[in-house]
């Protein structure tokens, strides 16, 4: 079936052009859209993704999508696919939820989740950029509520 | 906007997708960020979607009654499937309610959340329901239906969890006419949403449930208890299980095998057996005990109802109290505790879990933020 093999052209936002099988592209819920509804001419732009984070998807996409392998070795590799640096996982993420990749967006979400999950509201707050609202006699009713939570 | 290296910065539905993969500890401990993640968080969306994917843990839950200090424990074991005869002690929960009389009824679990009736004696003096991994719980107001003449009342509980995100309790009142229960019950049904228990006028239940032997299962929507007819039917006694769905609050029920519909209710008892209905026939003969467990492997299927073991009553073993997720079955002992038999081998062992016979509970656990603005259990202090 090679002959009927279709490919497509992603191109990040820093100019970089990246040819692929456009069974492995359609992974992504987006661009199996654009694909679907036609409007695929030569090159596919991806605004909001980057070619060093496209290096990694379509490295994931790839091997995902290779025949006879096995699921031990899909999972030794979602392990080292997430042990990445937290601007690389944060750069991931967005592109997964911009690329509409579940499944990688899932896997990345659940490694944030694992990273943070030990921290306190202080840390948490700084972590995600967020501003304080709370009173801190609101703060200290909530916390007192739920003290064990907190030790 | 240049994203400071060490700062997340997430569109809303992604901080969600982050959020609802967090144990329900740190949730907790992350409503106080600020006041959109505390909105979201305790929200009944989130709620739901954070429990319906929670995965399944190997925990379990154990409740027993130490009767030489008068005092109830609930503790956490884990469950693990390579350790035959073995419970992993993790951890003892708070138990944080006034002292019952003896020990609670757990009338039964759904959700991660536990219904506490204190009505060992046969007067209701309080009536809990608890989530024990958010260590919240709510107690509810006394039922309506107090007939002061001799009568006796079962409940069951379960969730709603259509689109009211419902917990409901039903009650059953039977009246006591000279030595025997044979008049319908007067029902009510307690609701969280509603705060009220409201009466159910109209519905006439033609079966009558064991006195204070009673127990419930709630699986595929419904409250399952072992029943027999209210009238012989020709002389008689005809055993079942009643059925009573908490979204449409209708009354059923689901016929037993005939090897079970002759026997005489209190020898029955009702169980889940993985995520299926389970019934116990329990038989005492001159040249000993012994139990069989039947499970209804495919829902309200009548033909699917299957005999999965007979057990022989060895080594003082009374009455199953659950099964683990490597096959063994746990009984409660005469010699008051807990023991572990693997009904392939046939072998068995003592779990070294001391308590009451009857008191014994055991349950998989379950992690849910479900009564989150319920209140607050207070360690270390028993409320009056």
């Amino acid at each position: 079936m090679s002959s009927s093999t279709k490919f497509l052209t992603l191109k990040t936002c820093d100019d970089k052009k990246f040819v692929l099988d456009e069974a492995i592209a359609v992974r992504s819920q987006t661009i199996k859209n654009m694909v679907e509804d036609d409007c695929v001419s030569n090159v596919i732009p991806l605004p909001n993704v980057n070619s060093k984070t496209m290096t990694k998807v379509i490295e994931y996409w790839k091997k995902h999508s290779e025949e006879g392998v096995s699921k031990d070795v899909l999972m030794d590799f979602d392990k080292a696919f997430v042990k990445v640096h937290h601007s690389i996982l944060h750069a991931l993420i967005l592109a997964a939820n911009f690329l509409n990749d579940k499944e990688i967006l899932d896997m990345m979400c659940q490694e944030v989740a694992d990273r943070i999950k030990g921290k306190t509201p202080e840390e948490i707050r700084k972590e995600f950029d967020i501003k304080n609202d709370f009173t801190p006699e609101e703060e200290e009713e909530i916390r007192k509520e739920n003290a064990w939570a907190f030790e | 906007m240049a994203a400071d290296s060490e700062s997340f910065y997430f569109p809303h539905e992604v901080v969600t997708e982050i959020l609802l993969k967090l144990p329900a500890k740190s949730l907790i401990r992350f409503t106080v960020v600020c006041k959109s993640w505390y909105s979201l968080i305790t929200s009944f969306p989130f709620i739901s979607a954070h429990f319906a994917q929670t995965p399944q843990s190997d925990t379990v839950f154990v409740r027993r009654y130490d009767s030489s200090c008068n005092r109830e424990h609930y503790f956490l074991f884990e469950d693990s499937k390579n350790r035959p005869f073995y419970l992993n002690f993790i951890s003892e929960l708070h138990s944080p309610f006034k002292r019952p009389l003896g020990y609670f009824r757990i009338v039964g679990s759904c959700n991660g959340i536990l219904c506490l009736s204190d009505d060992l004696f046969g007067e209701l003096r309080s009536l809990i329901l608890w989530n024990p991994s958010i260590q919240k719980f709510i107690t509810l107001p006394m039922p309506s239906i107090n007939p002061q003449s001799p009568h006796m009342f079962v409940f069951g509980f379960g969730a709603d969890l259509g689109e009211s995100d419902d917990y409901k309790l039903v009650r059953l009142v039977y009246r006591k006419n000279d030595v025997v229960y044979n008049d319908p019950p007067e029902i009510e049904i307690y609701s969280i949403n509603s705060g009220v228990w409201r009466r159910v006028i109209g519905v006439e239940i033609k079966h009558c449930i064991v006195e204070f032997m009673w127990s419930q299962v709630f699986v595929n929507g419904n409250v399952h208890w072992i029943a027999y007819d209210l009238v012989a039917n020709g002389g008689d006694l005809r055993s079942l299980v009643m059925t009573f769905s908490i979204a449409d609050e209708v009354f059923g029920e689901i016929m037993l095998p005939d090897a079970l519909v002759g026997v005489i209710a209190t020898n029955l008892s009702i169980m889940l057996f993985e995520e299926s209905l389970a019934v116990v026939k329990y038989e005492r003969e001159i040249d000993g005990a012994s139990c069989e467990v039947w499970v209804m492997k495919q829902y309200g299927v009548l033909e699917s109802w299957n005999r999965l073991y007979h057990i022989n009553l060895v080594a003082g073993m009374e009455k199953i109290v659950g099964f683990r997720n490597n096959g063994e079955v746990l009984f409660s002992t005469r010699n008051n505790d807990l023991v572990s038999y693997d009904p392939n081998s046939g072998r068995n062992r003592g779990l070294r879990i001391q308590g009451s016979s009857r008191s014994f509970y055991v349950q998989n656990y379950v992690e849910s933020l479900i009564l989150l603005k319920g209140n607050s259990v207070v360690s270390g202090e028993l409320l009056e």
